[in-house]
């Protein structure tokens, strides 16, 4: 499974806007595809995030489970803030659901959507 | 009152003048009304002045958090002679304009810097801060069509009571109304401004119908719906407050030539 170094990509603490997610796309693309649905994005030195910049990101991911039609499962490791409503909203919009995991949050499928 | 609001056409005026001089204490907040509606005026062409107060400790807060200097590079009279320009060292970032998202985010992380190395305030607070205010100021670039783009500060502010991180972002744009009255779905929902920002704090309402958008001032309403943090939210003649006490409350409100948004959270 692929890990993305989600500050090394990006190069800021704070993660907002959305052409600064867009810009991991081809990077979370190929990962999804070389890990079969599977990837691992690492936050560590994350400090913030915001909603828009996350629903960029699971537009990718989102596109990838249509697309490939299978399952996704995304690991997101040493997030910078806890699980709250507004990310697992964003989660909601696109169909895949967010819950916290032993080393952070894992996203996949919503089975219930 | 809509003559007196300078985003319509039916704003006449010759020449404004925003007479401060008695104001013996100006709320964070209310900065954000000093910014917004003499830049407005002068983006009509209309002449402005603002009259700076007489009481000198008020002033050089305003100076220092740059009001004065934004004024004057619009072209606003503004006679702050012999004020010095103190630097405050509880303001985070100063009154800053703005009008893209690619900005938000550069003035979110720079605020995140000052915060880190201010040692203000609890540092598990300093995110939650910077990701407030990109979010506010996110809304304002996306959605606010304002002709002088956009303004927002943060700054460490002793109350009575109790010691704040407080984060405004303001524009003299559409307001939230305007906005969602573009969704089609919504159009017949939002007869009143405080109707359409009560709808616009809610999950997935958005300007675009797109179902994945509409968590950005959702989101930020969420996060202060915690005890003795607050919200403020003024667009056209409505606004939404939820007080420290996690009370959600919408109602008609004076006019604001924009929108107007502002999140304090204690330390």
């Amino acid at each position: 499974m692929t890990t993305l170094p989600i500050l090394q990509l990006v190069g800021q603490p704070i993660l907002v806007s959305r052409s600064s997610a867009r810009a991991l796309e081809p990077e979370l693309e190929r990962a999804l595809r070389d890990g079969n649905g599977g990837a691992r994005l690492d936050f560590a030195g994350v400090m913030g995030v915001t909603p828009s910049f996350l629903d960029e990101i699971l537009s990718v991911i989102s596109r990838f489970k249509s697309v490939n039609q299978g399952q996704v499962q995304v690991e997101v490791i040493h997030p910078p803030t806890r699980l709250s409503s507004k990310f697992s909203a964003v989660g909601r919009g696109h169909q895949l659901a967010i819950r916290e995991s032993g080393n952070g949050w894992l996203i996949t499928r919503d089975s219930a959507a | 009152m809509a003559a007196q609001d300078p985003r319509l056409d039916s704003f006449r005026e010759d020449k404004v003048i925003v007479d401060l001089r008695h104001c013996t204490f100006v709320r964070p907040a209310a900065v954000l009304w000093c910014v917004t509606y003499p830049l407005l005026v002068r983006s009509r062409g209309v002449a402005c002045s603002v009259l700076v107060p007489d009481n000198v400790g008020v002033c050089v807060y305003l100076k220092s958090l740059g009001l004065f200097r934004t004024l004057q590079d619009a072209g606003v009279e503004v006679d702050d002679r012999g004020i010095r320009d103190k630097k405050d060292p509880q303001l985070i970032l100063p009154l800053t304009g703005f009008a893209t998202e690619y900005e938000v985010e550069q003035m979110a992380n720079l605020a995140w810097h000052a915060l880190s190395d201010s040692g203000l305030g609890s540092a598990n607070l300093h995110p939650l801060v910077s990701e407030t205010f990109a979010e506010l100021g996110l809304n304002a670039a996306e959605h606010a069509e304002s002709p002088i783009g956009a303004y927002g500060f943060i700054q460490f502010y002793e109350f009575e009571e109790g010691k704040r991180f407080v984060c405004g972002v303001a524009d003299g744009g559409i307001g939230i109304r305007s906005s969602l009255e573009r969704n089609p779905e919504i159009r017949d929902r939002v007869p009143y401004d405080w109707v359409a920002i009560d709808l616009a704090v809610r999950e997935r309402v958005s300007t675009t119908g797109n179902t994945t958008r509409g968590i950005g001032l959702y989101g930020v309403a969420e996060d202060m719906r915690v005890p003795h943090r607050q919200l403020i939210i003024h667009s056209g003649q409505g606004s939404l407050y939820i007080s420290e006490d996690i009370e959600t409350e919408s109602r008609r409100a004076n006019l604001f030539p924009g929108t107007l948004t502002y999140a304090s959270i204690p330390t």
